[in-house]
Parts: C-alpha cells; sequence; structure tokens
C-alpha cells in the first residue's frame, strides 16, 4: 500500500490492484474489531465505544472506494452496509438497564427500535448500491452477498429464488404438466396422462396438488410440482438469497 | 407432434443419393450403424396445451440402469461425490443419453462446478435440441457465472418449446428483475408466471411490488 502510494507516476494497474487488496484485508480487521463490540451497560460508555468503532470502520471502507478496483469497490460497499446493519442490529440487542418496570422496557425497546431503524436503512441502501453495479455489469461474490443480505432484510423484494425442475429420474421419459393444469385436472376429476412409463408430471407423484410454487429466501418454501420427478428427485430452489454470510 | 428422429437424415441423404431404382439398397443404408442410434435411437417431443412429453428411445441394459436409478437416489440425497462419478460413468459407457447428461449437469451445478455442468447440459442440448428443461437448468448456471445475457437466451429457449414452462418462466423473471434491472421483462414474465402458476401467493405481490416502483 505504502509502495503503490509513493510510486506517483509509476504507478501501475497491478499495484494499485494489490495495494486496493491489501487494504481490504486491513479494513476486514476493523470491521471485526468493531462488529465484536457490544452495548452492555453503562450504555452510553459502550455506545461511544461503538460508533467510535463504526466511524472507523465507515472511513476505512471509503478510502478503499479511491483505488478504483471493481471488485473493492464491491466489497466495500457491501461492509459499509454491514458496519450500519450491525449497529442497528446491536441496537436491538443491547444489554437492557436493570431495575425497570414493565411498561418502562416496552418504552425503551420501542425507542430502541426508533434508534435502529435508520441505520437499517443505510444497510439498505449500500446494498442496494452494489445491485446497481451487477445492472453495470460488475458481478461478483461481494455483489452475490449483498443480494443475500437484502434478501433477509427486505425479503418481500429480494427474497425471490429461481428454481431448477429437479433430476429428471428417467432415462425414457420427462413429462411436465403446468402447476394450474394439473390442478384442474384435479379438481375435474380427471386423471393427468402418464402412461406405464414413469411421469415427471405433478399429480402423478402423489401429491394431487402443485404445492405453494414460490422460490423463496433460504429455499423455505416448497417449490411447484409440475415438473417433478418418478423417483422424487425434487425441484429446488437456487441463487438469491441462499448464502447470508452474517 | 410427430417425434423427430435421429436416424431421419440419413434416411433422407440415402434417398436422395440412389434415387427409386436404390431401393434394394435403401435396406442397407438404413440399417448402417447411426452415432446416436446405439443407444437412444429417437429423441421426441411431443406437447399440448398443459403441458409436454420428452420421450427418448433408450436401448440400454439392465446394469446401465440399475446404475443410473443408484446415481439419481445418492444425488437426491446431496452425496454428489458418489453420484456424479456414477453418472459420468454411464456418460462413458452410453454416452447418447440424454437424460444422464442433463442429470449431470444438475448434479455438477449444486456441487458448484459450473463448468463441467454447462458443458454436461451443452451436450445433452446437441443430442436434444429441444430439451427445455435442460435451457432452464443452463440459464442457471449461466447465471450463476454471470453471464446474464446468455441465461436469459436460455431461459427464452426454454420457452420457446414450451411457453408454459413455468421453471424458465419465473427464472427469467427474477433474472431481468434482479440482475439485468430489466423491469418491463421482470413484469411481463412475472405475470405469465403467475397466470400459470396461480397458487403461488407472492407473485401477485412481487408483481404489484413492481408496477408501484414503476409508478414512482
Amino acid at each position: 500500500m505504502r509502495i503503490d502510494a509513493a510510486a506517483g507516476g509509476e504507478r501501475t494497474g497491478r499495484t494499485r490492484n494489490l495495494a486496493a487488496r491489501s487494504a481490504l484485508v486491513l479494513s476486514e480487521q476493523v470491521y471485526t474489531r468493531f462488529a465484536a463490540v457490544k452495548l452492555t451497560q453503562p450504555f452510553e460508555r459502550s455506545l461511544q465505544e461503538k460508533q467510535r468503532g463504526m466511524n472507523t470502520a465507515i472511513q476505512a471502507f471509503n478510502n478503499l472506494v479511491g483505488y478504483e478496483v471493481g471488485e473493492v469497490t464491491a466489497a466495500a460497499t457491501f461492509y459499509i452496509a454491514e458496519v450500519y446493519s450491525n449497529f442497528s442490529r446491536s441496537l436491538i440487542e443491547s444489554e437492557r438497564p436493570s431495575g425497570l418496570k414493565p411498561a418502562a422496557v416496552q418504552k425503551y425497546e420501542d425507542q430502541l427500535e426508533e434508534e435502529a431503524f435508520p441505520f437499517e436503512e443505510k444497510a439498505i441502501q449500500f446494498h442496494e448500491k452494489n445491485l446497481e453495479l451487477i445492472a453495470g455489469g460488475l458481478y461478483n461474490a461481494w455483489t452475490e452477498k449483498s443480494l443475500a443480505r437484502l434478501a433477509v432484510l427486505k425479503p418481500g423484494r429480494y427474497a425471490k429464488a429461481e428454481i431448477s425442475s429437479g433430476f429428471l429420474g428417467s432415462l425414457d421419459r420427462y413429462v411436465y404438466r403446468q402447476p394450474a393444469r394439473s390442478a384442474d385436472a384435479v379438481v375435474t376429476g380427471q386423471a393427468t396422462p402418464s402412461g406405464q412409463q414413469p411421469s415427471a408430471s405433478g399429480p402423478t407423484t402423489g401429491s394431487g396438488q402443485p404445492s405453494s410454487a414460490s422460490g423463496s429466501a433460504n429455499g423455505a418454501s416448497d417449490p411447484p410440482s409440475g415438473g417433478q420427478s418418478p423417483t422424487s428427485s425434487s425441484p429446488a430452489t437456487e441463487g438469491a438469497g441462499n448464502d447470508p454470510t452474517h | 407432434m410427430t417425434p423427430r428422429t435421429d436416424t431421419a437424415p440419413l434416411w433422407r441423404t440415402c434417398r436422395a443419393a440412389l434415387g427409386i431404382a436404390g431401393a434394394f439398397m435403401l435396406a442397407a443404408c438404413a440399417t448402417k450403424p447411426h452415432p446416436v442410434a446405439k443407444h437412444a435411437e429417437v429423441a421426441g417431443i411431443q406437447q399440448d396445451e398443459s403441458g409436454f412429453t420428452l420421450t427418448e428411445d433408450v436401448r440400454v441394459g439392465a446394469d446401465i440402469r440399475t446404475d443410473y436409478d443408484s446415481a439419481i437416489r445418492l444425488l437426491e440425497q446431496k452425496q454428489y461425490d458418489q453420484g456424479i462419478p456414477l453418472l459420468v460413468k454411464i456418460t462413458q459407457s452410453a454416452p447418447n443419453l440424454t437424460a444422464a447428461h442433463v442429470d449431470l449437469g444438475i448434479a455438477y451445478s449444486r456441487s458448484g462446478d459450473l463448468d463441467k455442468a454447462q458443458a454436461s447440459l451443452k451436450r445433452a442440448l446437441e443430442l436434444n435440441p429441444r430439451h427445455a428443461v435442460a435451457y432452464n437448468e443452463l440459464g442457471l448456471v449461466y447465471r450463476k457465472k454471470g453471464q446474464f445475457a446468455a441465461a436469459r437466451a436460455s431461459y427464452e429457449k426454454a420457452l420457446e418449446v414450451f411457453p408454459g414452462f413455468h421453471f424458465a418462466r419465473l427464472n427469467l423473471a427474477i433474472l431481468c428483475d434482479l440482475y439485468l434491472a430489466d423491469r418491463n421483462c421482470a413484469l411481463e414474465n412475472y405475470v405469465a408466471y403467475s397466470q400459470g402458476v396461480p397458487e403461488d401467493k407472492q407473485a401477485p405481490i412481487w408483481i404489484a411490488d413492481l408496477r408501484a416502483r414503476a409508478n414512482r
């Protein structure tokens, strides 16, 4: 980093790249130290320490953007978002003062949530900045991690997992039936064609009804049954929202 | 729809070369071994408005079928380190089994080996260029690799084969929504998906959200 900074006119893409990656490693250590600080009683003192850590970490990651190395910029953006997210979460999970009556505890927690909310919003904003990099053609592990975090922070918008139809499960024949059509067939009492060969259609798997077709974050919900294979091969959710890192 | 036969081009070539007088010799042409014919003579797709059926006239021994069933069982249990070598063995001894290549591609993809997944799925599509499942899975692989234009093309190919193939429809919608920032494409495909899968209660919410953002 020092060599790159002092290189002046001899600064090359390679020295800049190496310096940026080294600075990222050092900044990650700053983040780790910040994240380790818990908000305990006496609250004011631990809050000040946490705030100092937050400012230092954000400054460190902001400095990385100056290197103009795409992947490092994406990493810095990811970490700045995580700093805000961690601060928000730390407020919510902070140690409560002792001796409060239940009504006072409730009021205290409402206040904490009110204080924490803007930091979570900031976290979302920075992760969304990384998504803009994807649309701009920069796709890497950091942008993908931001997407995974957004699936947790803002699931209604981002927890959308792609779906695989699953293993075919038969060498000879694969039958696909649209879930809506399969459901119609069940409702009207019609048999869905499957023949003697193993079928991949929904009803022949024994479920009769297609299950919820939404791919959700972390694969929590069932994917659709259309295209399911006879050997109990199950469609699977893929992609975004499956890799929260913190 | 008439199933496409892999032997048809060979037959047409022979017929054109020999003429009607060569009918006697045609029989010889027809029986000439075809590279694809060894294990899978006919690969076809039949479809109606509710779905499609992919068929392949597979002629392999019981040992290969047993190995295939074992491989699928292992892969379903996420035992990729055992299931994948078994499928590789099958594709080596019977290289024209489309389903084995598709399943191998899916297995590689799930185990994180995206280059091999891509190669297996492309091989499957060489054997059956109308394999909607292979196109959809290849789209997923391309997306994971960050090759979004290729992913989109692959999903669109699956939908060319069968527009109601809801797996590819949803995947294309998500690609356009989250990765390409193509709101119109996302909306169009979420709507089509939701019509095909009305029991998915999330899709109408996503559609409403997209419309609301478009109006902001």
